[in-house]
């Protein structure tokens, strides 16, 4: 009998951790997405009053923001001292690496190798244009995201816990 | 002294063919030029030879071709991948990096209201690299000083294009903040307006060449307004400012002058009797406002010190001094 109630406890309790984690995708999302958003605010502002060059700019950025991004911006300033990359590849490579360690979707990451292409190749003017452009994106896909938020972040939850229950009436 | 900060700046390729060529010459060169699909070139001082597989080379057919990645991959350093940090720099056409050297920089101008905007496609670099010739003023040095009255005279340098008219400014400048007690000159506060980062060659405003322990320098500033700017700010003894010309820099010069402070300049001129035919020029030194002229010229070498003149242009000797 005590076998039968650990077991019944560990599947729920496995199923909706499962759920949960699985929720919590949603709000990382969301989080992520608000954190590269200003970021890019804080490169906008390094280039209109700093006019800094791309390597300490994005040292500078992440100082200012919060994992799991920041670790994408380190790894950027760290990867302009090698000669033969150019700026789009360092961009990409960057966001590449750490894909596993964030939530967001191929939408999201379109967005950003998009600005990559443009990113420290023209002038002041441009740049501003062409973060602004991206911001923009960037902004209706977080309220996207906010909305998959609100629909899916409950349905998971129940839905990790009820799987569980229904595994555990199963097997009884 | 083959500068490491050059080679830093050139794409692999190029930095391979260099490691191959032969040491001594590379010392002597004063210019790497890139085009954009013809040979790389390479200048000394008196002649120019290309770059191949074997080393420095006359033979155009063996010669290295600079390729599109090249250029891009120079760009991309010396912008340090942000084209918009060194828009201004484009405007002018040259951008100074670490070390103080220098890279001009043509290519397709962009127009804004008759003014260049910036430059896009750059197809042509010309790498000069920056020497600091420590001890160049020596010679000239106890002419500046006036051991009567305790104070520098007010000194302009006159010389042709590329005679190392800066070279010599900056080890004046140099000479007069460290002081030179064997010459019985002592240190003095000098302030340097560098309107082009010509003489401290800044970046960032950081100085690279060495001004002396007592030097203040105003990087980018126009002249006549940083002349003004030093005396009410940095109370210096000295004000030094590169090539002046306009009517604006005579009537700045008149301040420092009353202000009781010394001025060491330079201007473009091949002799002192083409130099007062410029009218400004003319009006100052008929004023007597220069108490010494430096005359340089190229022959038989860069830096060669013709003469050095008094306020009544009269020479001062007959000698002639190698200081490069």
């Amino acid at each position: 009998m005590l076998v039968k109630i650990i077991a019944i406890v560990l599947v729920i309790s496995s199923s909706t951790l499962i759920g949960f984690l699985l929720a919590n995708r949603f709000g990382q999302r969301v989080k992520e997405l608000r954190v590269i958003y200003s970021a890019l605010k804080h490169f906008e502002t390094e280039i209109v009053y700093g006019l800094t060059p791309l390597p300490n700019a994005f040292k500078n950025i992440a100082n200012r923001i919060d994992e799991p991004i920041c670790k994408v911006f380190t790894h950027m300033s760290e990867s302009f001292g090698q000669h033969d990359l150019t700026t789009i590849d360092i961009w990409t490579n960057s966001w590449e690496l750490y894909k596993q360690n964030l939530a967001l979707k191929k939408r999201d990451y379109d967005i950003l190798f998009q600005l990559g292409h443009s990113l420290g190749q023209t002038d002041k003017e441009n740049q501003l244009k062409h973060i602004g452009i991206s911001l923009a994106y960037l902004q209706t896909e977080e309220h996207e995201a906010r909305n998959e938020q609100h629909k899916h972040e409950k349905m998971y939850k129940y839905l990790g816990f009820l799987t569980g229950m229904m595994i555990v009436i199963l097997m009884i | 002294m083959w500068p490491k900060e050059i080679e830093e700046i050139l794409p692999k390729t190029i930095q391979s063919l260099l490691a191959n060529a032969n040491n001594i010459e590379k010392n002597n060169i004063q210019e790497i030029r890139l085009r954009l699909l013809k040979p790389l070139e390479i200048c000394f001082a008196s002649n120019f030879s290309y770059l191949s597989k074997s080393g420095f080379t006359n033979d155009i057919s063996k010669a290295y071709i600079t390729t599109f990645d090249d250029c891009k991959q120079v760009l991309q350093t010396i912008s340090n991948h942000s084209m918009y940090a060194i828009e201004e720099q484009l405007r002018q056409g040259y951008i100074t990096f670490a070390g103080g050297h220098r890279i001009g920089i043509v290519g397709k101008v962009v127009v804004d209201n008759g003014k260049i905007r910036t430059i896009q496609h750059v197809t042509s670099f010309n790498i000069r690299i920056a020497k600091q010739i420590v001890g160049v003023a020596t010679a000239v040095m106890p002419d500046l000083y006036d051991s009567i009255r305790h104070r520098p005279y007010h000194t302009l340098i006159v010389s042709p294009p590329q005679c190392g008219k800066t070279t010599l400014l900056r080890d004046i400048i140099y000479s007069f903040s460290k002081g030179m007690p064997t010459l019985g000159i002592p240190s003095h506060k000098v302030a340097v307006v560098d309107e082009r980062s010509e003489i401290a060659g800044s970046v960032h405003g950081i100085a690279q060449a060495d001004l002396g322990p007592r030097t203040d320098v105003l990087d980018a500033c126009p002249k006549a307004e940083g002349m003004m700017l030093l005396i009410r700010s940095m109370s210096p003894q000295i004000i030094t400012v590169d090539e002046i010309g306009t009517a604006a820099d005579a009537i700045a010069i008149d301040e420092v002058l009353h202000a009781g402070v010394g001025i060491i300049t330079t201007a473009h001129a091949f002799n002192l009797d083409e130099l007062i035919e410029r009218p400004i020029m003319q009006e100052m030194i008929k004023k007597k406002i220069f108490d010494r002229y430096i005359l340089l010229t190229n022959t038989p070498k860069i830096g060669t010190v013709q003469g050095i003149y008094d306020k009544n242009r009269l020479k001062l000797s007959a000698r002639r001094v190698f200081v490069g």
